[in-house]
């Protein structure tokens, strides 16, 4: 009964949605899990909230969790030249966004972050160093500032424009298709639209035990915003947070040894045992991690004490007990990053079977 | 109260992981109170109801301590780890510590205790790593995601006690003493041993907007500034008396509370300082926007040389702030307004 | 001839410096209906002839734009990673790109960056250099030690795109821009007369060592020669003094790599067609096919057109497509009148010893 294709894959990774800004991506998501579940809501932060009665066999209620925003950059001046001028919304890798494809505003223009030519940089340590936010500026091709104007306007979000691709070699698979169980995939926004897929395609499955609310957050980039709102509405028994997470599984410098990363690609979903906001109760931890070697689910754990996520939110003011089961990506924050379709499916069904056994564990 | 002091520092229990301290804790206070409850976060709540005509009191001190937590492992079975909580790096080259199974190990850094790393004094805490005496990877009992206590020897200097982890085992000493000696009160009291403060209060958060009390006080330490050039002008003062926080970083004070604080210690002859703190934050922030607000203030043990394996506190003020709770817990008036 | 279209396909096209077979083939295609005979030497270079009217024998005019693009190639295989050597990209936009690995056959890649998360303070505060990154093309060490080999060559994405107006983004605007003015002048040459034989020229190996216009010049022995290429466009931090504005039409180069009266015959002929133009002031290499042109086989007297573009060597460099009609319109005009009066006219003469010194 799953509904997750390559297709709708690439339009939840390539659709803009910068934080407060993810309309166009929650619609998408609702389209798709509408037929799925009994009730779907749209609370007062955007956050949109759907929930699958559950069989009747237990009066416990799961959230499960996944943010549809991604970090972006704001308009904050439009100038003579008709160049736009921005701000961050959400932590965006400085050192990635020199020369790089934008899309711009809710027609999605095309634009690119400028960038001068090394030929006419005098200064050495210029080179060196990463860019100021306020030194970068998005170029429309506007001929002016009248020009440009009248076609975006200050507040307005830019996003990377960065195409979805399947990475195996040898035949393309059909995008229509239901979406392949192996293969490696590059695209913007994983964190964390591969959670909202993920999310989508827990919903569309057989009903649990318990009633699931799936719950697809806004604003976490800019301080878990939407679950803190959510969370402090809904008093769930668990919540489980779907993730994309970092990756850091790069040789390094050339020549220098590394030490080992603890999260690598294509070694399982990565289980948060702590991050910089949330400490997973080790009770729920062992559930999770008892769970995944039963059932044979390769698993690893995310490096430890980095990063934050939603699971915060939801537990900030009643203490809910949440977990966060991940999709490692390399290169998050950056216009591209690079994940692999085996460790999503296993953190799939790695977050099923923690569900169907949730009840064994007293809370 | 030095052997309860003793027991509690001597037990594992950094942020996230206080099952084992919580347990101690509950042994003492269950005969105390009447009723205990843990909630869905691990704090742990004694109540001791009143006579029905005062608040709701809620009196925390946190059982969680720093820490650090194993990120990733060497080939040859180095560990490298980064903190929980508060961690100044200074103090880590040579110091010992302590996995949850008993592994022993020391702390050092790339390039041993020579090192100048990147033109830096101190490096970053991803240069650092934990030796257990491995002699392989392979030859580990202990892991990623293993988190380590310091370990930290408790020496009885007479008037005054060296040891860790006094931050804020001595604050839930306190409380528990505070229990024994609280004999009659017009208010419910919740004493409150909280998880994670050192990670941003959460467990504070928690059991204010979970317990919904009319008044907070946070119990906890302070640092002094009464050693040789402190960096920072803190009036506070090792045996001066039972610290009475005015702010710090992260809270101001209920006025009321504050002064109903001051007045009680007036009142009962209780040596007390005024404490206001540049940096720092303590469960109070927390308790203090919880739901619509509760009015908060703080009781503060001195101390010196926080967050070290060797902190230094002093009896005569943790009677005194013993003797504070008591007084202010069994008043009638805990809120003082200006008239 | 439509501009876009061929332009898209154009930058599109795969041709880093001594690799040029994809872009060269695409060239050579596009120049079969434009040309009497289009034939590719021994370095790669395109060669396009397209004859004049009039009596032999005919001066011969070179057009010359680069069929190369900058790109990076693989130094080393680091078990699923390459490592590799730069040639010509600005590197501080390598970080976080999307790339074209050349291997057994195109390999879609990245070349990413630390998570913000476990960078410390130095690292927040520096680019990554060269030697820490990686390609990653999302495969085993297995699947890349049986694609990949050192030695491959490496493009960065970077798709076409319409910007607003008639401006575009592209990669390799550098130099397929004026390989597609070039081509549009042939194609409007059908329509105008020329006294002179069009000799076009798509080179190789300028973003390296210019070997295409030293070669091209060798084999072909012009009379004169026209290079084409990119140059700066206005845009925060570049300085106003030798950069131009983006749509203000080409750039017609002075200075002692380019002769002058073919200079001011540009500037002649612009100011007479109304075409908006600039004067580029080049006070020594100008770093184009024009260096190696002007002193090969005896020297071939140079001019040099450019049009201006912003964010030169990376993958969104962008354009104003009226500059290319512009640059067309000027090129014809030119090659209407470079008949034998003018060949002679670019001669420089001894004085006339008769008369007295001035």
């Amino acid at each position: 009964m799953s509904i997750l294709t390559l297709e709708l894959l690439r339009r939840l990774s390539e659709t803009p949605g910068g934080p407060g800004d993810e309309a166009a991506v929650r619609d998408i998501i609702a389209r798709a899990v509408h037929p799925r579940v009994d009730e779907l809501s749209i609370d007062n932060m955007g956050n949109l909230i759907a929930i699958k009665r559950g069989s009747g066999a237990s009066s416990r209620q799961i959230v499960l969790a996944a943010h549809m925003d991604e970090v972006a950059f704001m308009i904050t001046k439009i100038d003579d030249d008709g160049l736009l001028h921005v701000a961050a919304s959400g932590g965006i890798n400085r050192r990635t966004v020199l020369g790089k494809p934008v899309q711009v505003g809710p027609d999605r223009l095309p634009g690119v972050i400028s960038l001068r030519p090394p030929h006419l940089v005098d200064d050495p340590e210029e080179y060196r160093r990463p860019p100021k936010l306020r030194d970068l500026v998005i170029d429309i091709g506007a001929k002016d500032g009248d020009e440009a104007k009248s076609k975006v306007k200050r507040g307005q979000y830019a996003v990377f424009r960065t195409p979805f691709r399947f990475l195996a070699p040898g035949e393309a698979p059909d995008p229509n298709a239901l979406l392949p169980r192996a293969g490696r995939i590059s695209g913007k926004a994983f964190d964390d639209r591969l959670g909202c897929a993920a999310l989508i395609e827990l919903l569309s499955g057989e009903p649990f035990p318990f009633d699931l609310v799936g719950v697809f957050t806004v604003q976490e980039e800019i301080g878990l915003r939407g679950a803190l709102a959510a969370g402090s509405r809904l008093k769930p028994d668990v919540a489980l947070i779907l993730e994309g997470t970092l990756c850091p599984d790069l040789p390094g410098r050339w020549g220098q040894e590394q030490t080992p990363p603890t999260t690598r690609l294509g070694h399982g979903p990565a289980i948060t045992t702590t991050d910089r906001s949330h400490i997973t109760p080790p009770w729920l931890l062992q559930h999770i991690l008892r769970t995944a070697e039963a059932n044979g689910i390769p698993h690893q754990f995310k490096h430890p004490n980095v990063g934050g996520t939603d699971a915060a939110g939801f537990a900030r003011y009643w203490g809910t007990p949440a977990a966060i089961i991940s999709t490692p990506a390399r290169y998050i924050h950056s216009p591209i990053a690079v994940a692999d379709l085996a460790d999503f499916w296993h953190g799939v069904d790695l977050v099923k079977a923690t569900l169907q056994t949730l009840e064994q564990v007293s809370l | 109260m030095k052997a309860l002091i003793k027991q509690l520092v001597e037990t594992y229990g950094p942020s996230g992981f206080e099952d084992e301290v919580r347990a101690l804790i509950r042994q003492h206070v269950e005969p105390l109170a009447d009723d205990i409850q843990v909630d869905a976060m691990g704090n742990l709540f004694a109540l001791k109801r009143g006579d029905g005509s005062g608040r709701r009191i809620m009196a925390a001190a946190h059982m969680d301590e720093i820490g650090l937590i194993i990120t990733q492992v060497e080939e040859e079975g180095f560990l490298r780890f980064s903190g929980i909580g508060g961690i100044p790096p200074k103090a880590l080259l040579g110091t010992r510590v302590r996995f949850a199974n008993g592994v022993i190990g020391v702390i050092s850094h790339d390039g041993g205790a020579a090192a100048e790393i990147g033109g830096k004094e101190l490096p970053d805490m991803g240069q650092w790593f934990i030796d257990v005496g491995a002699r392989s990877k392979e030859e580990l009992t202990v892991g990623v995601g293993d988190i380590v206590s310091f370990v930290r020897p408790f020496d009885d200097l007479g008037q005054r006690l060296l040891g860790g982890g006094f931050d804020d085992r001595v604050g839930c000493a306190a409380l528990i003493e505070t229990m024994k000696r609280l004999e009659s009160s017009p208010h419910d009291v919740i004493f409150t041993f909280t998880v994670q403060e050192e990670v941003g209060v959460r467990g504070a958060r928690v059991a204010a907007f979970g317990r919904e009390p009319d008044i907070g006080l946070a119990v906890d330490v302070a640092p002094t500034g009464d050693t040789p050039h402190p960096r920072h002008p803190i009036a506070l003062k090792l045996g001066g008396g039972a610290a009475i926080k005015v702010a710090d970083a992260g809270m101001i004070s209920h006025p009321g509370v504050r002064r109903a604080l001051e007045r009680v210690a007036r009142v009962h002859d209780i040596p007390y300082q005024l404490e206001v703190l540049p940096f720092g934050s303590t469960d109070a922030a927390a308790m203090q926007a919880a739901r619509s607000g509760v009015m908060t203030g703080a009781i503060s043990i001195p101390s010196r040389y926080t967050h070290l394996t060797a902190e230094m506190i002093d009896m005569d003020d943790v009677e005194n702030v013993v003797r504070l709770l008591t007084a202010y817990l069994s008043d009638p008036n805990p809120i003082e307004n200006q008239e | 001839m439509e501009i876009k279209p061929i332009l898209q396909q154009l930058t599109q096209a795969r041709g880093p410096s001594g690799g040029e077979g994809e872009a060269a083939k695409l060239v050579a295609r596009l120049m079969q209906p434009l040309c009497q005979e289009v034939s590719i030497d021994a370095v790669g270079n395109v060669i396009g002839l397209k004859p004049g009217s009039g009596p032999e024998p005919r001066p011969r005019v070179m057009l010359m734009a680069h069929l190369d693009e900058i790109h990076l190639t693989v130094s080393a295989i680091d078990g699923a990673f390459l490592r590799f050597v730069e040639n010509g990209y600005d590197p501080r936009t390598l970080v976080g790109a999307q790339v074209t690995v050349l291997g057994k056959k195109p390999l879609p890649g990245v070349i990413g960056d630390l998570p913000p998360h476990l960078m410390t303070d130095e690292d927040r505060k520096r680019m990554p250099e060269l030697e820490e990154m990686v390609i990653d093309l999302g495969l085993t060490a297995g699947q890349v030690a049986e694609l990949v080999r050192v030695g491959d060559q490496v493009v960065l994405d970077g798709p076409f795109q319409e910007l607003l107006g008639d401006r575009v983004a592209s990669k390799a605007l550098d130099d397929r821009l004026l390989v597609t003015t070039m081509l549009a002048a042939l194609d409007a040459l059908q329509r105008v007369e020329h006294p002179c034989d069009v000799i076009a020229v798509a080179s190789v190996q300028e973003e390296f060592s210019g070997l295409g216009a030293r070669t091209a010049t060798w084999g072909q022995r012009p009379d004169l020669a026209i290079a084409l290429d990119v140059t700066f466009a206005r845009q925060p931090g570049a300085p106003e003094e030798n950069t131009f504005p983006l749509g203000g039409g080409p750039a017609i180069a002075m200075g002692p790599n380019l002769h002058p009266r073919i200079t001011q015959t540009l500037l002649d002929l612009a100011e007479k067609l109304e075409i908006p133009h600039e004067v580029d002031v080049q006070p020594s290499r100008t770093g184009t096919d024009a260096w190696g042109i002007q002193v090969t086989a005896g020297g071939a007297p140079t001019g040099l057109v450019s049009i201006p573009i912003r964010n030169m060597h990376t993958a969104v460099e962008v354009a104003d497509l009226k500059d290319v009609t512009r640059t067309v319109r000027l090129l014809t005009a030119f090659l209407a009148q470079a008949d034998a009066a003018f060949l002679d006219h670019l001669t420089y003469r001894l004085p006339d010893f008769q008369e007295a010194a001035p």
